[in-house]
């Protein structure tokens, strides 16, 4: 049975504080233009959808909030929640690009219909503690699942017993299917609305107009969907704090601490071959306020100073409007440097192998047989992502 | 004011050095008054745009202007010339116009070479730091700069080269300033020190900063090309000779250099082309001819010709009968070329313009006054303005290219000058703001003109709290400074110089965006200060929508109806316009002109002159339109302050309506003449206008007393004419586009199709959109057929006594693809999809907006089936001769609602039922009125009432009113809107297209509006 | 070694002619100047911090070559930089 939990307006949730009344847009800045990146639920009953102008959706809802979207906050969030569910199941996964809502789901296993109904109702019961409003659909596979929970009201859960999906999906409408903006167009041309209009429609026909998303949409619409839910991994950070005595304004002296914290993560991570891409800076301020910036490095950062000249970068778009007491960095997206390269021999095998390159490279010559040795896997230039030693010399 | 020095500065930008300058040529003006200099230069980049008016301001401070520019040559280098006298002058301008025309649009090359020949009567200083010495020192390469020198001293002369000096305190000026001086006295040249000016006083830097983000489209922040100081203003001398203590040679040869500089701007009329006359006669003689005989053709009386005379003695006085000739024989060359023309604004108080056939009025059939267009007292030489049909205007232009030259002929310019608006985004972004935030900002904002800005309430109310903070209060204070600031070139709407000798002899030209289009560098202002003459060459769409209707007639019928025959008098015409029946028709179909038509009943050609006078902002914020209807209507009696007013207001019931009424006024009471009359009324409309009317007032008074008016009735009138002159319009102007009015009118009342497709194939014109002409034609019974593949053209044309819509109203259709279509049919229909599909290459999405607008409806096919089958062909199964899985295809049937919102979405409009017709029943349930039930209502009734909105109008006069037009299938409804209630329903009136208004029925003679109370979105039925 | 002082070390200066500097006070020593080399004048940064200041690059008698300014929205003069 899959449980498919909706969290609507989840950014805005974890944006918000309990205090805050006034309507909230997340925006995304990109050459001086802002894009909504999502709106809280007051803002989109007005109109305000992620993707929108920003000066459109002020237009839209004047009396909004705009903050700053931070992703990675989002993200975190999201972290948090496959956390908590994961102690109800190792098969937990989030849909990407959670913003406007957040979409989790988890196979939990053989049940009644009694049973998951339960399950799914403490599940609520825990996210709301967390201050996530969520609804739970229940059904066999992950489209249905998703389905129902996006048409319940929050705080409720609802099950399509098995056989009885395609009946349910009839008066649903297309929206619910992964659609392109001009596949939606066009199915709204043709006056195709509800899942039950496509899913009477011969599949080839569909294939015909719609190639291999016809084939998709289709199957979805009778209620087939073959996915299963990933395994849950459980992300690896690793994090370093400094605090200071007084409260610090000179940027030399922060910027040396960026330096040292870089450098103590780095340790960590390089006895492990670790590398991260994933940086998140937070300065606690005097006033007892907090700046947070993060950012993603396009390349694995594997050295103290790579790491310590991203870390100034992100730190670029703070501005600390007093003294700094205290600096935390936390490196997320860890993962091995050098890839993992599966062994085929086991160990005596190896040192047979040792032997018998050996005697090739006597017979052959010194220059016909190399050992490859994985040097730099993130290096630019192919020809440093490895060495070559000849089998005699090594 | 500082200690006079002998300093002069020979080295400033104003704000015509465009995006760099910060202060205007004023400003540097006063600011050097200010510091007791008797001389200054101007030497903006690449252009003497700011001349005339640095001229001006110059001499009215008392001060000696030298004018040149700061060159940029092909290496990128900076030269600075001064100019000497006439022959530097025509140097001058022959250089900025082979710089500006060896260069893209905006930007300016000099070849070194071109400077050959071209040096005399001019002085050149050696630049500042971009100037070619200077570079090559900066760049320790004392070779080079040494040949740069050599070079300009050749062109230039021992007597007409000096080496610039410039010390802005940055870190390397002292040793730069050493080298040059040292270089200088090594060549045996002289030296000049000057600032570079690029703003009067040191806080102009602020804006200059700014001026170059904007200019790079950058940030404050990321922008390199900041100066790193503040020290680029207009310093006294003391100032300078503290910075030059060394060399104070450097000081005192800025004044050698400035009185060899005495060159003084030539102003009056340009030296016209001499038209060529028959038999040799002279331009006034030809002129006199072309009068006479056209006057005894149309039979005029014999003191007419007295006006004739008069007339032409001006014209002769003023040198403007070659001028007069030029304009005859553009409008001759239209007309012959069937292109439809006819001339407006004051020349049509002209009897000789009207003669010419350049006017359409007789001046004296209508009361006009001659010197409100021409006389002795007027300083200024008007222009003739003429619309030509739009279509056709640039073969007009072309025609005036080719006959004169292109060295002859060039457009008049114009500034794209900095509003409210666009300063608040370019400061704003300058300072890192986020476009959306400014865009919120300036939507709405309630003030035009920037300085207005402090003012304005909409930035208040949408920044908040936030207007205190420091960005703000900058981009606030520095978007204040912006106003009227150039920001760039454009081209005036049809403004052309014509000379006899080349034009940049005179001032010089620059490429304009169009190809084989050049603008002069002075603007429409900058030549009429000059004295120059310009001929307007306009494009207006309705002349183009008459030709076309007119065109359409003789092509359907065996008439060919003949325009200028027609005599504005037919009833039928006046009564479809008194009962406010004018969408399409021209000046008269806007929302505020149907509100009053009926209640001004116009029944004449004079009537239709006061219809188009009266509804104008002027007259409505100058008081005007109600004294004048309630006069009309009776209900307010019709007096005059003296008898002596009664001829000069008695067509217009005792207002003061039309400027022409200034200057009879003038006559009148003060016997003014009536140039002296025209100079009164000019200085009632002109911008300051306190001192400039205060000079006429003691005339007036005592021209008054000596006709035997009392004083303080005098004074009353001259307060009067202060109170509304200033908002007066030209009845010449008005009474040419009466002409308009009336002939479109005329072909909307007895040819209503044709009519009706020429307005849909020149849009965009006039107030309504297609849509609603399409509703409107509809209601007049005129069938409207849609767009159809195998009927329609690329343009709407006439057919079965309806309209068959073109491909110009489906998305995506240009005219190639249009006229490809029609090509590839042929005389053969297209007989189904695949044929056409196969005849005709067309992409998918084009296509698709044909079956979507109904184009091929003719196949009897759904139109969902036809979009489906159009993915089909693309997998080619039936060349395979596969069964295609879509053949039994079943798709929902299209409503009427749904086909008519397809057909909005693709055309922007629906040949079906209106959309409120799907909605009427459940309306009618609701009690709902449609536009013919509530236009029944008496006044006072609360009423409820639904209709799309056509028209949201928001005027400033009103306010805070709002003004809304609602349409259904049988009309109009209008809608006021108060402040109040807006502001309580603005975001649905804002986001709604169907509305639902509740309110108070209000009407006025025929008039009826609805007095809102409360609004709701349709869906909330 | 070259020392750079960050944003600059608060000096006492005297001045000659109300102009050019005639000494400097830095750490307990007063510091003659024997010759300005150079002065520059910045004025920028008004959007965010005005930094508006006239620098002396000077040599002293003490037989430093120094860097100070002139802090004009202040009236307070630092020290910049020492050569070696």
């Amino acid at each position: 049975m899959i449980a498919c939990i909706s969290i609507p307006y989840f950014a805005a949730h974890v944006m918000r504080s309990a205090q805050d009344s006034k309507p909230m847009i997340m925006a995304r800045y990109k050459g001086g233009r802002g894009k909504v990146y999502a709106a809280c639920e007051t803002a989109s009953d007005m109109g305000v959808k992620p993707g929108l102008a920003l000066s459109h959706a002020r237009a839209l809802c004047p009396e909004a909030e705009v903050l700053l979207a931070s992703p990675g906050q989002t993200r975190r969030a999201v972290e948090g929640v496959l956390e908590t569910l994961s102690e109800y199941s190792q098969w937990v996964e989030a849909e990407r690009h959670a913003a406007q809502s957040a979409t989790v789901y988890t196979d939990i296993g053989k049940l009644t219909p009694y049973d998951g109904q339960q399950i799914a109702r403490q599940i609520i019961q825990r996210l709301a503690e967390k201050g996530f409003q969520a609804s739970i659909g229940l059904a066999s596979n992950k489209f249905v699942a998703s389905v129902v929970a996006k048409r319940m009201q929050t705080g409720s859960t609802q099950l399509v017993r098995k056989g009885e999906e395609a009946a349910y999906l009839v008066g649903c409408p297309v929206t619910y299917l992964p659609l392109d903006a001009e596949t939606a167009r066009r199915l709204d041309l043709l006056g195709l609305r509800q899942m039950g209009q496509l899913a009477g429609l011969p599949r080839a026909a569909l294939i015909e107009q719609f190639g291999t998303l016809g084939k998709r949409i289709h199957l979805l619409s009778c209620g087939e969907d073959t996915r299963r839910v990933a395994k849950y991994i459980p992300p690896i950070t690793q994090t370093a704090t400094c605090q200071f005595d007084a409260a610090v304004e000179d940027r030399f002296v922060v910027e040396s601490v960026f330096a040292s914290l870089s450098a103590e993560l780095m340790l960590q991570l390089a006895d492990q071959q670790m590398a991260c891409r994933e940086v998140l800076l937070t300065l606690h301020l005097d006033d007892h306020t907090e700046l947070e910036a993060s950012g993603v490095s396009r390349e694995p950062l594997s050295t103290s100073s790579s790491l310590y000249r991203f870390v100034q970068q992100v730190s670029e778009r703070l501005r600390p409007h007093c003294g700094i007491i205290e600096v935390g960095l936390r490196l997320n997206q860890i993962a091995p440097l050098v890839p993992r390269q599966l062994s085929l021999f086991d160990q005596p095998q190896v040192e047979a192998l040792h032997t018998i390159m050996l005697g090739l490279s006597e017979r052959y010559g010194v220059d016909c047989f190399y050992q490859v040795e994985v040097h730099a896997h993130a290096a630019r230039l192919p020809e440093f992502h490895f060495h070559l030693e000849p089998v005699a010399a090594a | 004011m500082t200690n006079p020095s002998c300093y002069v500065e020979l080295h400033a930008h104003s704000y015509f050095s465009l995006l760099d300058g910060a202060s205007s040529p004023d400003e540097l003006v006063n600011r050097a008054q200010t510091l007791g200099m008797s001389l200054l230069a101007l030497t903006d980049h690449d252009a003497v745009y700011g001349a005339p008016r640095f001229v001006q301001a110059a001499h009215k401070a008392g001060i000696r202007p030298i004018l040149g520019a700061e060159l940029t040559l092909d290496d990128y280098s900076h030269l600075t010339l001064l100019v000497k006298d006439e022959q530097g002058w025509q140097n001058l301008c022959a250089l900025i116009t082979a710089a500006r025309h060896n260069a893209p649009k905006g930007e300016a090359v000099l070849s070194v070479g071109a400077l050959e020949g071209h040096t005399g009567g001019l002085i050149a200083l050696s630049g500042c730091r971009q100037g070619r010495i200077a570079r090559a020192l900066l760049k320790r390469d004392k070779a080079a700069a040494l040949s740069a020198a050599n070079d300009l001293l050749r062109l230039f002369g021992t007597t007409n080269f000096w080496v610039e000096l410039q010390h802005h305190r940055l870190p390397d000026d002292n040793r730069l300033v050493a080298h040059l001086a040292a270089l200088a006295t090594h060549i045996g040249m002289g030296v000049a020190a000057t600032n570079n000016v690029h703003y009067a006083a040191p806080d102009g830097h602020l804006l200059q900063d700014v001026l170059v983000c904007i200019r790079d489209n950058t940030t404050l922040d990321e922008s390199n090309k900041l100066r790193p100081n503040s020290e680029y203003y207009l310093k006294s001398g003391n100032e300078i000779e503290a910075l030059f203590a060394a060399y104070p040679q450097a000081v005192t040869n800025t004044l050698r250099i400035a009185e060899q500089c005495t060159f003084e701007l030539q102003y009056g009329l340009q030296e016209l082309p001499r038209f060529p006359t028959p038999c040799s006669l002279t331009a006034d003689t030809y002129l006199h001819q072309l009068c006479i005989k056209r006057a005894m053709q149309l039979g005029f009386a014999i003191h007419t010709y007295e006006q004739i005379d008069y007339e032409l003695r001006v014209i002769h006085n003023s040198g403007l009968s070659n001028y007069f000739l030029i304009v005859w024989d553009i409008v001759r060359y239209a007309r012959e070329q069937g292109i439809l023309c006819q001339g407006r604004g004051s020349a049509a108080n002209s009897l000789v313009a009207y003669l010419l056939d350049i006017s359409p009025i007789n001046p004296l059939s209508h009361d006009l006054v001659f010197e409100r267009f021409l006389s002795s007292e007027r300083q200024v030489v008007p222009d003739i303005d003429i619309d030509f049909d739009a279509a056709r205007r640039e073969e007009v232009i072309q025609y005036v290219y080719q006959r004169y030259g292109l060295e002859h002929a060039a457009m008049a310019s114009t500034f794209v000058t900095f509003r409210a608006r666009s300063a608040i985004r370019d400061v704003g972004r300058s300072l890192g703001l986020p476009l959306d935030v400014l865009e919120h900002v300036t939507t709405s904002l309630d003030v035009h003109q920037s300085r207005n800005l402090h003012d304005s309430t909409s930035l208040k109310d949408a920044l908040g709290g936030q207007i205190e903070m420091q960005t703000w209060q900058q981009i606030v204070q520095l978007a204040e400074q912006l106003d009227g600031f150039p920001r760039h070139l454009g081209i005036h709407n049809g403004g052309m110089v014509i000379t006899e000798m080349p034009l940049a002899h005179r001032v010089p030209t620059e490429p304009a965006t169009m190809t084989d289009r050049h603008v002069t560098q002075w603007d429409k202002e900058a030549l009429e200060d000059i004295g120059m003459v310009k001929i307007d060459i306009l494009g207006l769409r309705m002349l183009s929508a008459i030709a076309e209707a007119v065109s359409l007639i003789s092509e359907n019928s065996e008439r060919v109806p003949d325009l200028s025959q027609l005599t504005f008098d037919d009833p039928a015409v006046y009564n479809m316009i008194c009962t406010a029946d004018t969408v399409g028709v021209f000046q008269v179909e806007s929302r505020a002109q149907a509100q009053v038509l009926p209640r001004l009943n116009p029944r004449s050609f004079a009537d239709l002159i006061i219809c188009i006078s009266l509804i104008r902002p002027g007259p409505v914020q100058g008081d005007m339109v109600h004294p004048y209807l309630r006069r009309r209507d009776g209900e307010e009696a019709i007096n005059y302050l003296h008898p002596l007013l009664e001829d000069a207001l008695k067509e217009t019931l005792g207002v003061i309506l039309f400027q022409e009424q200034c200057l009879k006024v003038a006559q009148s009471i003060a016997g003014f003449t009536a140039g002296q009359g025209e100079l009164l009324r000019r200085a009632l409309g002109a911008k300051n206008t306190g001192a400039a009317i205060d000079k006429f007032y003691n005339d007036f008074i005592a021209g008054a007393a000596a006709k035997g008016v009392e004083t303080d009735v005098a004074e009353t009138i001259f307060n009067r004419l202060r109170a509304f002159g200033g908002y007066s319009f030209p009845k010449s102007h008005a009474a040419s586009f009466a002409v308009l009015v009336y002939h479109s009118a005329w072909l909307k009342c007895y040819h209503p199709a044709a009519f009706y497709t020429a307005l849909l194939n020149n849009q965009p014109m006039g107030f309504w959109s297609p849509a609603i002409l399409i509703n409107d034609a509809q209601r007049h019974s005129i069938p409207i057929y849609p767009v159809d593949v195998n009927r329609s053209q690329y343009g709407c044309i006439l057919e079965d006594k309806g309209i068959r819509l073109g491909f110009n109203y489906i998305n995506g259709f240009g005219e190639e693809t249009g006229k490809k279509l029609v090509e590839a049919r042929g005389g053969a229909p297209f007989e189904h999809l695949k044929d056409f599909r196969q005849r005709v290459m067309l992409s998918r999405n084009l296509m698709e907006n044909l079956i979507a607008a109904g184009a091929m409806d003719i196949w009897q096919q759904p139109r969902r089936n036809l979009i489906w089958q159009l993915a089909t062909f693309q997998n080619d199964v039936k060349m395979l001769n596969l069964i295609s899985a879509s053949e039994a295809i079943a798709l929902p049937v299209l409503s009427q609602a749904e086909k008519a919102s397809m057909e909005y979405g693709i055309t922007g409009l629906s040949t079906g039922s209106h959309p409120i017709v799907f909605y009427r029943l459940q309306l009618n349930q609701h009690g709902i009125l449609s536009s013919l039930q509530f236009n029944q209502h008496p006044t006072g009734n609360k009423v409820c009432v639904a209709g799309l909105i056509v028209v949201h109008q928001a005027p400033p006069t009103a306010k805070g009113y709002r003004f809304i037009t609602l349409e259904d299938e049988h009309g109009f409804i209008n809608l006021i809107v108060k402040p109040k209630i807006y502001v309580e329903f603005r975001r649905i009136i804002r986001s709604a297209s169907l509305l639902l208004a509740e309110g108070q029925v209000q009407r006025q003679g025929t008039v009826t509006n609805l007095i809102v109370e409360r609004c709701m979105p349709f869906k909330g039925l | 070694m070259t020392r750079l002082f960050g944003g600059g070390v608060l000096i006492d200066v005297a001045l000659q002619n109300g102009a050019l500097p005639k000494h400097f006070r830095w750490q307990r020593r007063v510091h003659p100047v024997k010759g300005v080399t150079n002065t520059w004048r910045v004025d920028f940064g008004w959007w965010r911090l005005r930094i508006w200041r006239d620098y002396f690059k000077l040599h002293t008698t003490t037989g430093l070559l120094v860097v100070i300014y002139h802090d004009l929205l202040t009236d307070s003069w630092y020290l910049q930089t020492i050569y070696d």
